[in-house]
């Protein structure tokens, strides 16, 4: 079991390094970058914190085909292994419609995209070249080391393409029953293409707000849980029990940043269906559950709780507890 | 602001949480000059956030990107 922690590259490099200095501290093992086009450069900021902290390693998660060519990814993943060998995770995912769309890019055959990335990605990687009828390329450089290629999923087709052909899975949700099928999907890829889930590093991506005090942990996570919300189709609507009919006011909500109106109008019950509240006992019960579910790697994500300082220290308590519980078996 | 630098060490020692829970749980740090930013980050990195010249840096950082909620902190404390 492994553990990592989400870092957002919005905040300015100097935060995410304290930010990630806390992180050493508290035992994790690498932090993964999320990639969003209107925040800072998640490949720029693996550069930067990879060569401040030589112990943890960095996973940008996730970039997808549609932004970045398959070469460039590959470019990425092959220079930053120079910078840091083996400590390098590479993130593959089809991207977020909305912000595709605001780019003027329409997200299209997103499964044959991912899964075409990939191909080339790791053939350029393993072999420094790629061809085939329509393209030819190649790296003047070897990698270091070999780079991982995780996939981000959540439906359930991209959960089984993730099964058939990643060397990890970063699974996008919080909610345990969630968690629970999209493994079982993994493991319906892996076993059509003949793989064991050992070979599988399966992520849980998680979003959480730990705290003793329920209210505030309720608020801080507001804002993400109405993106997840937002974000979400029919079917994880009404798996969640969500009334569809509030998603477009939480859209407006949003869209205006009226934090104060968005948490009155998000019911406790759909922050608790799509983000992780509690304290430090009911973090451990649902890692415990994870691990149980199969899944080999739990990242902590944001909000992370109402004050970072002690959803650090509670978060910490987490992952010694599971590491003592490693070294007694 | 001037009478909590002239704290001792145990005062800042104190204080020191709750203004850097300020600086690291606030949506304006751009607001913080970059070199304040990467000068607290050294600080940190060697444990000398405590002494006079993080505090100082911290206090600034803060009053920089959330001035109201320092302002309360330090309010609560006096």
């Amino acid at each position: 079991m492994r553990f990592s922690l989400e870092l957002v590259p919005k905040d300015p490099l100097w935060k995410l390094e304290i930010i990630g200095l806390m992180a050493e501290n508290i035992g994790v093992d690498g932090l993964w970058l999320s990639e969003h086009p209107d925040n800072r450069s998640s490949i720029l900021t693996a550069c930067h914190l990879l060569k401040t902290f030589p112990r943890l390693w960095i996973g940008i998660g996730v970039l997808n085909p549609y932004m970045f060519h398959p070469l460039t990814i590959a470019q990425v993943a092959a220079t930053l292994s120079e910078i840091a060998p083996r400590r390098v995770y590479i993130g593959v995912g089809a991207g977020d419609r909305t912000a595709l769309e605001k780019a003027g890019i329409r997200r299209i055959h997103p499964l044959k995209r991912v899964e075409r990335c990939v191909k080339i990605v790791r053939e350029i990687l393993e072999k420094g070249f790629y061809g085939d009828e329509e393209i030819n390329m190649r790296l003047n450089f070897r990698p270091r080391s070999m780079v991982p290629i995780y996939i981000g999923a959540q439906g359930r087709r991209m959960l089984r393409l993730a099964g058939r052909i990643g060397d990890g899975v970063l699974v996008n949700h919080t909610n345990p029953e969630f968690l629970e099928s999209a493994a079982n999907e993994v493991r319906i890829g892996a076993e059509e293409a003949d793989r064991r889930m050992e070979e599988i590093d399966l992520a849980a991506y998680l979003t959480i707000s730990i705290g003793e005090d329920e209210s505030k942990a309720l608020k801080a996570a507001a804002p993400y849980s109405a993106h997840i919300i937002c974000g979400a189709g029919g079917e994880f609507l009404e798996r969640l029990g969500i009334d569809p009919g509030i998603v477009e006011e939480i859209r407006r909500l949003l869209r205006v940043g009226d934090w104060v109106r968005l948490y009155q109008v998000l019911p406790p019950d759909y922050i608790k269906a799509t983000t992780f509240i509690g304290g430090v006992d009911e973090l451990k019960e649902l890692v415990a559950r994870l691990l149980k579910i199969g899944y080999t790697q739990i990242v902590f994500g944001g909000p992370f709780g109402p004050r970072v300082l002690d959803a650090f220290r509670m978060i910490g308590e987490v992952v010694k507890y599971f590491e003592e519980d490693i070294n007694r078996e | 602001m001037r009478r909590y630098l002239e704290l001792d060490e145990e005062g800042r020692r104190k204080l020191v949480d709750g203004v850097l829970e300020i600086v690291l749980s606030s949506h304006n740090a751009d607001l913080v000059p970059d070199e304040v930013g990467w000068k607290i980050s050294d600080k940190f990195r060697s444990g000398e956030l405590y002494d006079l010249h993080g505090f100082k840096l911290l206090l600034e950082a803060a009053n920089r990107c959330e001035p109201v909620k320092l302002e309360r902190l330090l309010e609560g404390i006096r």
